[in-house]
């Protein structure tokens, strides 16, 4: 959904953060992004750093170099545990709304690489 | 070179937060030599006025006529795109009895679903095939490959595991395969361009896909795409309730 559907520039910027000052006003509405994993993962693996939260409400994957690559995002709840949200996709892969009913639950999201070979899979996950 | 990306191109980086994330991350000493975490504030764009030139030529679904459809169809990565709900067009109706529609968007456009499985933002209109495992609005014994292909793909093949093929049906540009997940996972998916020549993308769907213990859909899964739908009841979250990063050994 292939996530849609994250810009390689634009996961960039969330990695390296914006410039302090750049801050405007008048916004209807705001999203804050918080970066994890970035790391090279495993061909078929899971990254092993996972994100925790209930206020976390899209969960997205996302490999930034070239060509295509299959990602895949998973949310789970951890009372169970159950997957609520799990999607693959080329490039990016993220939760689109299905952690919509699930606000007050304590999450876990994670991302993974779905390719055969060892890539960089950025996560990040969204808060209000 | 197939690309779904763009959802948060349009959305604007307009500050960093820095000082909340020092005690907002536990990070495991495990932890790879790795970017930076730091969070960083986004501002939703204003959504699109109408599909570009670039898509209507290729997908004849967004020349159809306008169905305005509620807001609440706009997930959360299509607010960051820029979806238009007020612009959208119905693609088809897909297995389980969701409708299906077509937003434009900032750089593309997105497609929303009456359960929210078919939801994705493209800025391309090539064939992709998306994989959902487990989704609120997906029985939890079935998988989903959907997509958009192109004016002129009427019919796409899904190649299984076990070497058999499943012909599907393009309506509306959008295609969906939903099947078992005991069934053979889908593999591939396949067409013809307008060439003749055979073009395939990959179904995505993971390996482990059958062995997935998908949550029972909730009952609070209602038809988001019908005017005066609202999100499901329940508390709002915090936005203070900062995510927790943790290293798995």
């Amino acid at each position: 959904m292939r996530l849609s559907r994250i810009s390689g520039s634009l996961a960039f910027a969330i990695l390296v953060s914006a410039p302090a000052g750049a801050i405007t006003s008048g916004s209807a509405s705001a999203a804050t992004a918080w970066p994890y994993c970035g790391w090279q993962v495993a061909p078929h693996s899971p990254c092993s750093q996972v994100a925790n939260g209930t206020a976390i409400y899209l969960n997205m994957a996302h490999y930034p170099g070239d060509g295509t690559v299959g990602v895949c995002e998973r949310v789970i709840t951890l009372e169970g545990p159950n997957t609520i949200s799990r999607r693959c996709d080329n490039t990016t892969a993220d939760s689109a709304g299905d952690l919509a009913p699930y606000p007050a639950a304590q999450k876990q999201a994670s991302v993974g690489n779905d390719s055969a070979w060892k890539h960089t899979i950025n996560g990040i996950v969204w808060t209000p | 070179m197939r690309r779904r990306t763009g959802v948060l191109a349009a959305a604007s980086v307009v500050a960093v937060t820095a000082g909340a994330a020092g005690a907002a991350f536990t990070v495991g000493a495990s932890r790879p030599a790795a970017a930076e975490s730091r969070p960083t504030q986004m501002v939703m764009p204003a959504v699109a006025e109408a599909f570009s030139a670039k898509i209507a030529d290729r997908l004849s679904v967004a020349s159809s006529s306008v169905k305005p459809i509620s807001e609440a169809a706009v997930f959360p990565s299509a607010e960051l795109a820029g979806a238009n709900p007020a612009e959208a067009r119905f693609a088809r109706t897909a297995p389980g009895g969701a409708s299906v529609y077509v937003m434009p968007s900032k750089e593309g456009f997105c497609l929303t679903s009456s359960f929210g499985v078919e939801a994705g933002c493209y800025t391309s209109t090539e064939v992709d095939a998306s994989a959902v495992i487990c989704a609120p609005g997906l029985p939890p014994d079935q998988l989903e490959v959907f997509g958009v292909a192109p004016d002129g793909v009427d019919t796409l093949e899904v190649q299984l595991a076990d070497g058999t093929e499943r012909s599907i049906r393009v309506v509306g540009n959008v295609f969906v395969y939903r099947a078992p997940r005991t069934d053979p996972l889908p593999l591939t998916v396949s067409w013809s361009n307008a060439a003749g020549v055979l073009e395939r993308v990959d179904a995505n769907v993971p390996g482990d896909a059958h062995k997935e213990r998908c949550a029972t859909p909730k009952a609070s899964v209602e038809d988001v795409t019908t005017p005066g739908a609202r999100k499901p009841d329940g508390p709002e979250p915090d936005p203070s309730d900062a995510p927790v990063l943790t290293t798995i050994p």
